[in-house]
């Protein structure tokens, strides 16, 4: 039996039960199916080459022996056999193999296996965000058989084109198809989808969170000119777009999806969804739901329909937290095994996730280099009784200023979202030459706006998103920001560099967060930027 | 009354108690919607109901605008129910219809429709004018789209229940359309045809309903549908009766129609009971179709299973009739192991005779852990859309469809889960209906009991043949430990004793020609002393073991026991009947006790002055009888107070015989001697 077998006989609840249901698992349900899945899971492990080298001699039995006697692992420890696809030495044979594109100095690409029983389970979760981001109440599924889904995720091999190829194709038609839309750019891609979108209308949007809101910027840009009336091939999409421009004139504003679909459901993903969570729902009309997973562990948590706090998915991994403090003495001492806390065992605060897979994955006791924030150990508003959490970035994106705060790429962003400016892009690293510093480097959309007002403005808002930041300066005085104005252009001409250097596309823009030196030269050598730093802004 | 009047009314009737039937569950959007339409389609036929009777003369007109407006309704309804059936929202369509119905009728109700109507001896007159061509043109687009509906339906279903629930709703709308279609023929216009049609339809979606799940209301619905029906029959009857004595009787009194009134509930009361059994008789077998006989064997099962204590019988007796009644492959019944708490096949059943595959199930499975905590059934088809089973292993889901499991029920006792109830796929790959499950569920409750009993009674058994086995075990440990004793004694004492007695000799020898007497008496003395030593250490050493028994056989041993009674002034006889032959060790030794207790029995408390034994044997026993003429006992008295007083001889004598399946059999009384009679079987070498 199929879940759209379900759907077809108008068996909902059975539907939703399937693939939403573990959200109405208490605790202890969660932690007897992680038990029981890592016991499985080790015994794969133990029949394995992979398994064997991580193992190291040791043979757990209990998830108490697996946590004192296995050691926690990066990708160094799995490199070996991922990197050369040595499919016989892994506990489960992969169905597919996906990449991420490693950080520098590391590997070109960190490929890591996907097994036929880990995509099984997989899609019922992409169903569960479907139904949670067109939902309003429990058991309530809004969408109907052969509803449009507008599919804006990086395509294979990233994990997002696997799942994009999960995504039950049966229930959902995705504009363009999507056996035609891998073999297109992601530009093309997109106008096709569009175009099919004008005609057919659209309920789903499944798509990185800058690519809904850099849709939703070139509708600000180019609604009702002619690049859209190209778009009128049927009559289905002329009236849409007249129906969509009245709308729009009516609020005295440029076209927006909004104007332009009534959509069901919106799942994003990124880093920035919360960042540009206001703006998403300004341009499509649609409060975003976020997931959190990535190539290692595919599917991690994933929001509900209150768009709050993501809820953890307890079978697809076994799910272990290095506390913060914890984590960071890890990261200066490598020899120090930190502890780690299970799912029944967390209380709010910051961690580190470490992950073993399920179904046959490969990963045991793995570094994800996540951190994560749990807010609350349960839902009270949803009556879900699983720890929820929100995403901060990665462990080694966090910039240390003085020992007194650790800030995120997140909250940086957030500062530069709050603070108004029109950006391009930046990217933010820590600078030791005497006194401690963060240098912005940031491209503006707009000019007229000095190197010393935007570091006025993050500072602000910086000081208002984190605490600590703003006792740095109420205790020492200390202004660790400095900001270099990029020219305009920087980033494109930055990205057409990478792409000719044959970069792929999510190595085209430098990383937010400690952008390696040689990176940060090449940008600087797109034209001669303009410094201020945020205590000369402030003195201004 | 005339018979077009009465087709409407019995239509109309059987409409409303579907919509009675229906209405408890029209929670659920696609079941509100089909309560709509029956409602709509209730309305059609009251209405047609009154024109045909006209019992309103002079509103003829009248009540034919309103039967128009509920015709449209019918339709417009019928294809909203066939929108939700598909799982498709109600859709413009349906708003449309509606819009439409309202329409007509207030443009009936303006005399805009009708052009006139008129009722004669039942049969309508009327003309409609120019609007039946619009009704019919917009009419035919919703039967159209109801048709294109379940037809895409019937062709995307992946179930052949869903192709046959598709199927009905498909037949019984052809009907309906037809009946209605006889409207625009002008001579069959006049009569109610197109309420046939409507009723035809009812009877098929009510049938669909019960048969197929068409709409998933509750249970009760045949047992309504039985009560509905018999309302229905009775009424017609009562109907029928009327218009027949009408037409019989002119002159009608008071006290006539008091009588006939009377003898009508007489007849009412007389046949309301059978007619009911009757009737529900008939829906039970129109349902199930040949299961009908199997259902009421399972519905007997609680009376026949509550004497049955033997665990494979009562197996038998449930997995058979389950089988058969619900058309499946195989079924088996899972009981926890004792060590592991696994729950493992213990008994399985195919309808082929086909070997079943053993199943187990993990203690800590999350299927034994929901199952004890839900008490209800599992499709293991559904194990997906259970949240708590998430942690079941691959291994166990492959093993579940490997073997072809398609239900698992739980049997409880006192809140614990004693034993599952795994079932096969059904022969015609249907789904299990839930009245099948309900079913299921009585008859695992009901045996639940059952097969607790049986198996305690079957563990008790297993207990005590672990006891036996293990009392056989000690007494065999015992017997060796005397023959170890036994060659021990014999082959070191009475050998140095005997070394004594010849060295007793030499000294005799050398102190022969000496004058000390004194020394010649002492040794004299001490030679005797040696020779007791050693007759009594014989006696020990034979006691233990009789070297006979093992170099000679149990007749030449049970002999020389008999022979050695006269040392106790015992007159013994032995006799020996059938060919002597060696049997096996254990039975030899068991015998041979067993007589040595009976005769030690007699020297210390018969007071007999004989003993008479006699060994018979025959192919597949050995009997022996030992029998005394001394004093008797009260064997009662003595087995009750055997254990007490610690006299456990009989005990044992009878234990030893029963752990070889053997048994012994005492006839005594006071004064009139006792028989002991012992039987054992005689297994030989190389028998099974």
């Amino acid at each position: 039996m199929e879940i759209t077998d379900l759907l077809k006989q108008g068996r909902t609840r059975e539907v939703w039960d399937w693939c939403c249901g573990f959200i109405d698992l208490t605790i202890n349900d969660c932690m007897s199916i992680q038990r029981r899945l890592l016991m499985e899971q080790l015994a794969l492990m133990k029949n394995c080459e992979l398994g064997r080298y991580i193992l190291n001699g040791t043979d757990p039995r209990t998830v108490e022996e697996f946590r004192e006697q296995v050691p926690l692992t990066i990708y160094d420890d799995y490199a070996p056999y991922l990197l050369n696809q040595k499919e016989d030495a892994l506990p489960a044979k992969p169905a597919v193999w996906q990449y991420t594109s490693g950080k520098s100095g590391e590997y070109p690409y960190r490929w890591v296996p996907v097994t036929e029983r880990q995509l099984k389970e997989i899609e019922p979760l992409l169903f569960a965000l479907a139904f949670f981001s067109a939902c309003q109440n429990r058991n309530e599924i809004n969408f109907n058989m052969h509803d449009t889904v507008l599919y804006g995720m990086a395509p294979p091999p990233y994990a997002t084109g696997t799942m994009a190829r999960v995504f039950p194709r049966e229930m959902f038609d995705f504009l363009p198809p999507i056996e035609q839309a891998e073999k297109m750019t992601f530009e093309d891609r997109m106008l096709l989808g569009f175009e099919a979108a004008l005609s057919r209308g659209l309920d789903l949007g499944f798509a990185l969170s800058s690519v809904a809101v850099a849709i939703g910027e070139r509708f600000k840009q180019q609604g009702g000119n002619s690049s859209i009336s190209s778009w009128l091939k049927r009559p289905q999409a002329a009236v849409r777009l007249a129906r969509g421009l009245v709308k729009s004139r009516l609020e005295h504003r440029q076209l927006l999806p909004k104007d332009l679909w009534k959509l069901k459901g919106l799942i994003t993903f990124g880093i920035d969804s919360s960042v540009y969570r206001e703006r998403i729902k300004e341009f499509w009309g649609i409060e975003p739901l976020e997931f959190h997973g990535c190539t290692e562990a595919v599917l991690l948590s994933m929001q509900t329909w209150d768009h709050r706090s993501l809820t953890f998915i307890p079978h697809l991994n076994f799910l272990e937290f290095i506390p913060g403090d914890e984590s960071i003495r890890a990261r200066t001492d490598p020899a120090y095994q930190p502890s780690t806390l299970l799912l029944d065992e967390l209380v709010p605060g910051k961690y580190e996730l470490v992950i073993t897979s399920f179904q046959g994955g490969p990963f045991m006791r793995y570094r994800l280099g996540h951190l994560v924030e749990i807010t609350s150990l349960r839902n009270d508003k949803l009556d879900i009784d699983i720890p929820q959490m929100v995403f901060l970035g990665r462990v080694d994106d966090q910039l240390d200023i003085a020992g007194f705060t650790r800030l995120s790429e997140k909250v940086i962003w957030q500062a530069i979202e709050n603070s108004g400016l029109a950006y391009e892009g930046w990217t933010a690293c820590k600078e030791t030459n005497g006194e401690p510093a963060l240098r912005l480097y940031i491209e503006l959309k707009e000019n007229g706006i000095s190197a010393e007002q935007v570091a006025t403005m993050v500072h602000r808002e910086l000081r208002k998103l984190d605490t600590p930041y703003a006792e740095l300066e109420s205790f020492t005085g200390l202004k660790p920001l400095k900001v270099t104005l990029l020219p305009a252009s920087t980033f494109t001409s930055h990205e057409e560099y990478q792409r000719r250097n044959g970069a792929e596309l999510m190595q085209l823009r430098p990383p937010h967060i400690n952008p390696p030196d040689e990176m940060i030269a090449l940008l600087l050598s797109h034209s001669a930027p303009i410094e201020a730093d945020a205590r000369a802004a402030i003195k201004v | 009354m005339t018979i077009w009047a009465l087709i409407p009314l019995i239509t109309f009737l059987c409409y409303v108690a579907l919509l009675l039937l229906t209405l408890p569950s029209a929670v659920r959007r696609v079941n509100r919607a089909f309560a709509i339409y029956l409602g709509v389609a209730a309305a059609w036929s009251f209405t047609s109901y009154v024109l045909h009777l006209n019992a309103f003369p002079g509103q003829a007109l009248f009540w034919n605008e309103l039967l128009v407006g509920a015709l449209v309704g019918t339709l417009s309804t019928y294809y909203y129910f066939i929108r939700t059936y598909v799982n498709k929202s109600a859709g413009i369509g349906t708003y449309i219809g509606f819009a439409f119905t309202l329409a007509i009728t207030a443009f009936g109700l303006r005399g805009y429709i009708v052009q006139y109507a008129y009722v004669i001896d039942g049969v309508l007159y009327h003309d409609l004018g120019a609007s039946l061509y619009l009704i019919a043109a917009i009419s035919i687009t919703f039967i159209g789209a109801v048709i294109v509906h379940l037809i895409r339906r019937y062709r995307t279903a992946a179930e052949s229940a869903e192709r046959n629930r598709t199927l009905y709703l498909i037949t019984g709308w052809m009907i309906l359309i037809i009946g209605a279609y006889t409207n625009l023929i002008p001579p069959l216009a006049r009569i109610p045809l197109d309420h046939i049609g409507s009723l035809a339809n009812a009877i098929i979606i009510s049938y669909a309903i019960g048969r197929y799940r068409l709409l998933d209301v509750r249970i009760v619905f045949r047992k309504g549908l039985a009560y509905s029906t018999l309302t229905v029959v009775l009424g017609a009857l009562y109907i029928l009766l009327l218009f027949t004595l009408q037409i019989f009787l002119h002159d009608w009194t008071e006290l006539s129609s008091i009588a006939l009134g009377a003898a009508f509930a007489f007849l009412v009361a007389v046949l309301l009971n059978p007619l009911k059994n009757l009737i529900q008789k008939w829906i039970d077998r129109l349902f199930y179709r040949e299961t009908y006989d199997y259902r009421q064997v399972l519905l007997n099962f609680s009376h026949r299973i509550s004497n049955v204590l033997d665990l494979n019988e009562l197996t038998q007796s449930i997995l058979d009739p389950i089988i058969k009644a619900m058309r499946i492959k195989q079924a088996s019944l899972l009981f926890p192991e004792t060590e592991t708490r696994d729950f493992v096949t213990h008994f399985s059943q195919n309808s082929e005779g086909e070997p079943v595959l053993r199943l187990r199930l993990a203690a800590d499975s999350p299927i034994v852990t929901w199952l004890e905590e839900e008490s209800k059934p599992l499709q293991t088809e559904l194990i997906d859309a259970v949240p708590r089973l998430k942690g079941l292993w691959e291994s166990e889901r492959n093993y579940l469809d490997m073997l072809q499991v398609a239900q698992l029920c739980p049997i409880m006792t006192r809140g614990n889960l004693t034993g599952i109830l795994a079932l096969g796929r059904k022969e015609s790959e249907a789904a299990y209906t839930e009245e099948e499950l309900a079913l299921l569920m009585t008859m695992a409750n009901e045996a639940a009991i059952a097969l607790e009993n049986a198996r305690m009674l079957e563990s008790l058994k297993n207990q005590r043949l672990q006891v036996e086995q293990l009392l056989a075990q000690v007494v065999l440990a015992q017997e060796e430990e005397r023959k170890r004793i036994s060659v021990d004694l014999h082959d070191s004492v009475a050998q140095w004793l005997v070394a004594a007695s010849y060295n007793l000799q030499t000294c005799r020898h050398l102190l022969s020609g000496a004058p000390n007497g004194v020394a010649g008496e002492e040794l004299t003395k001490m030679g005797n002393t040696l020779n007791k030593s050693l007759k009594e250490l014989r006696r020990v050493v034979i006691g233990l073991r009789p070297p006979a028994l093992d170099e000679l056989g149990l007749t030449h041993a049970l002999r020389k026991n008999v022979e050695d009674l006269q040392a106790d002034g015992l007159e013994g006889s032995f006799s020996e009947t059938g060919t002597p032959c060696r049997l096996p060790p254990s039975v030899e030794i068991a015998a041979y006790r067993i007589v040595q207790e009976a005769l030690n029995n007699i020297r210390k408390h018969a007071h007999a002055t004989k003993v008479n034994v006699t060994v018979r044997y025959s192919r597949d026993i050995l009997s022996i009888d030992i029998s005394d003429n001394g004093a008797g006992f009260d064997l009662s008295e003595t087995m009750d107070s055997a254990v007490t007083v610690g006299h456990v001889g009989i005990v044992g004598m009878k234990q030893r015989a029963e752990m070889l399946g053997g048994e012994i059999k005492i006839r005594t009384g006071e004064g009139a001697g006792t028989t002991v009679v012992l039987m054992l079987p005689v297994q030989h070498p190389g028998e099974e």
